[in-house]
């Protein structure tokens, strides 16, 4: 009996010491074009492809929401990840995922000017 | 007790093999199987992509299986394993320290792809070379133990390019060609020759220099196929000279190998590919030019006056790839003082006379437009152009204009290409005019 409960206990750790936790991020929207966003999602670190895809998916509708409120043509959205650069306080670009809607036409289309021209 | 418990891991070490082999084993682990009459490929990506690799490997099998002559029945049915997931996501940090292998004794390749995007070639070179090792180890297996021919000529068979149609064998590796020149000219001495022979599959395949080896070992093998052995002999016999070549006659090679990585010219030899469109190469041309494009060099003036002079090719798959060519060429120029030389400048106008050239074909315009929306430091040159052309009578060259803007101008506009394939003229029209206003605004600056 002590064995086994020897056993789950050893189990139990190693479980626990594998585990990473759930990735830290925060994100900030931009409209990049007249109905494309920008989606800047700032992680902890690097991570794999299936949590790249999942924070997309999660912030995905926060934001074509946000994007109906106000209005705003969606076409594309662009997510681009950005992790701490090992030993400075700089941030490297570490992914890319582009959305669009399944159809390939706009979540709304006013086609209506809302943002500023302004040369680069 | 402990006796049971060694013999029940033995039996399973023993098994694994037999598991992993057989379609059985490998079904249990991967979500797609697609069998072919010489392999059978597993993945977890989708059955559309499995489908698509499993004709390049069936187009791959005949190809070298006409240069190696080996006996279909020798080659057995082997297992290859395609690695990886079905995603949009791009990871720029994935590297992986292995893209493929070959396990002959369980007539195994894996190949990781997780890189690689549904339809692209990307995987072609790794497929190449692994199944170029099942060819060399089945019809020489003495060549497992000898790196620098497995590795070599693996290397060089890497860049083989196919269709459905024929089979071309450059057998130059332009990227590993700059590494062992590198090395060649390098302060540090030089591989010995004998050594590079000698060398045991662990130091070979040492972290450190293993980018070095497989270099040195594919210039060795280039050398003694293009250089050493005669140039009418076939190829299929040149590789089974190389097999019975004496080791202790291409030690003694050594002077004339180190002479020729030393004053070896890489561009020269592309642009040799790349003047020699006749039917027999034009694959070769078109990857020469591809290459050109995008090799770094401390000799863009060369290459683009070479470039320019393919502009006009009356050969159109050529002449699109030169475009294409010429603007990257053009955008990555080291030196500033390249892009003001008269023949850089008639270049420059080539291809703004092309951009808008309403008698050009569609896909060249398209690729021309494409490949100009990724130029970052010439963007001045193409914005203009580009903003003509969303005035097309073409919908597809105006949407594909309007992406190409998107990415290289900080203006924002309307991407969506329905919008300027469909939208109606006034709602473009006024699109259109947004942009003129800028540029106009941008003139004004200077």
């Amino acid at each position: 009996m002590r064995s086994i409960v020897m056993v789950i206990l050893t189990a139990l750790m190693a479980f626990v010491a594998g585990c990473r936790g759930a990735p830290l991020y925060s994100i900030r929207v931009e409209e990049t074009h007249k109905d494309v966003l920008r989606v800047a999602v700032a992680v902890d670190r690097p991570l794999s492809i299936h949590e790249y895809h999942r924070i997309a998916e999660d912030e995905l509708r926060f934001v074509l929401k946000g994007a109906r409120r106000y209005e705003v043509p969606v076409y594309e959205v662009r997510f681009e990840y950005f992790a701490p650069v090992e030993g400075t306080v700089a941030a490297e670009r570490v992914a890319a995922y582009i959305w669009r809607p399944d159809d390939a036409r706009p979540v709304h289309t006013t086609f209506q000017s809302n943002t500023e021209t302004v040369p680069p | 007790m402990r006796a049971h418990v060694r013999l029940l891991g033995l039996i399973g070490w023993l098994a694994l093999p037999g598991i992993v082999a057989s379609g059985s084993g490998c079904g249990l682990l991967y979500k797609h199987a697609h069998t072919e009459r010489r392999f059978t490929l597993y993945s977890n990506r989708s059955e559309t992509y499995l489908k698509h690799v499993a004709s390049k490997v069936e187009r791959i099998y005949e190809g070298l299986g006409a240069v190696f002559k080996v006996p279909r029945e020798r080659l057995g049915h082997p297992t290859i394993l395609l690695e990886g997931v079905d995603t949009d996501v791009v990871d720029f940090h994935y590297s992986p320290d292995i893209l493929g292998c070959y396990i002959p004794f369980l007539n195994l390749i894996s190949i990781e792809s997780t890189a690689a995007p549904r339809e692209s070639e990307t995987t072609d070179p790794v497929l190449l070379h692994e199944i170029a090792h099942h060819f060399i180890s089945t019809q020489w297996p003495a060549a497992t133990s000898e790196c620098w021919l497995n590795e070599g000529l693996a290397a060089a068979l890497e860049t083989s390019l196919f269709d459905a149609d024929g089979f071309e064998f450059p057998l130059l590796n332009p990227e590993l060609g700059q590494v062992a020149r590198h090395c060649a000219r390098g302060k540090e001495p030089l591989l010995r020759l004998p050594d590079l022979l000698d060398m045991s599959w662990s130091q070979f395949h040492d972290r450190e220099h293993r980018e070095r080896n497989y270099a040195l070992a594919w210039a060795l093998v280039y050398y003694l196929l293009d250089r050493h052995l005669p140039a009418d002999m076939p190829l299929g016999e040149k590789i089974d000279a190389l097999y019975r070549l004496d080791r202790g006659e291409i030690a003694g090679l050594e002077p004339k190998w180190i002479q020729f990585l030393r004053s070896f010219d890489l561009n020269g030899a592309l642009l040799t590919y790349a003047r020699d469109t006749g039917s027999a190469t034009r694959r070769t041309a078109r990857w020469a030019i591809e290459k050109l494009g995008q090799l770094r060099s401390g000799e863009d003036l060369r290459l683009l006056e070479e470039l320019a002079e393919l502009l006009d090719s009356p050969d159109f798959q050529v002449r699109v790839q030169a475009h294409v060519a010429f603007l990257r060429r053009l955008d990555q120029a080291t030196h500033s003082y390249v892009l003001e030389h008269e023949v850089v400048h008639k270049g420059v106008a080539r291809v703004k006379r092309a951009l808008r050239d309403s008698n050009e074909s569609r896909s060249v315009s398209l690729t021309i437009v494409d490949a100009a929306g990724e130029c970052r430091r010439t963007q001045a040159d193409w914005v203009p152009c580009l903003v003509d052309l969303l005035d097309s009578t073409d919908g597809e060259v105006r949407a594909a204009a309007a992406s190409a803007l998107s990415r290289m101008s900080a203006k924002p506009t309307i991407v969506n290409p329905d919008f300027w394939r469909e939208g109606t003229p006034n709602a473009r029209g006024a699109e259109i005019a947004e942009w003129r206003a800028w540029l106009s605004t941008l003139n004004d600056q200077g």
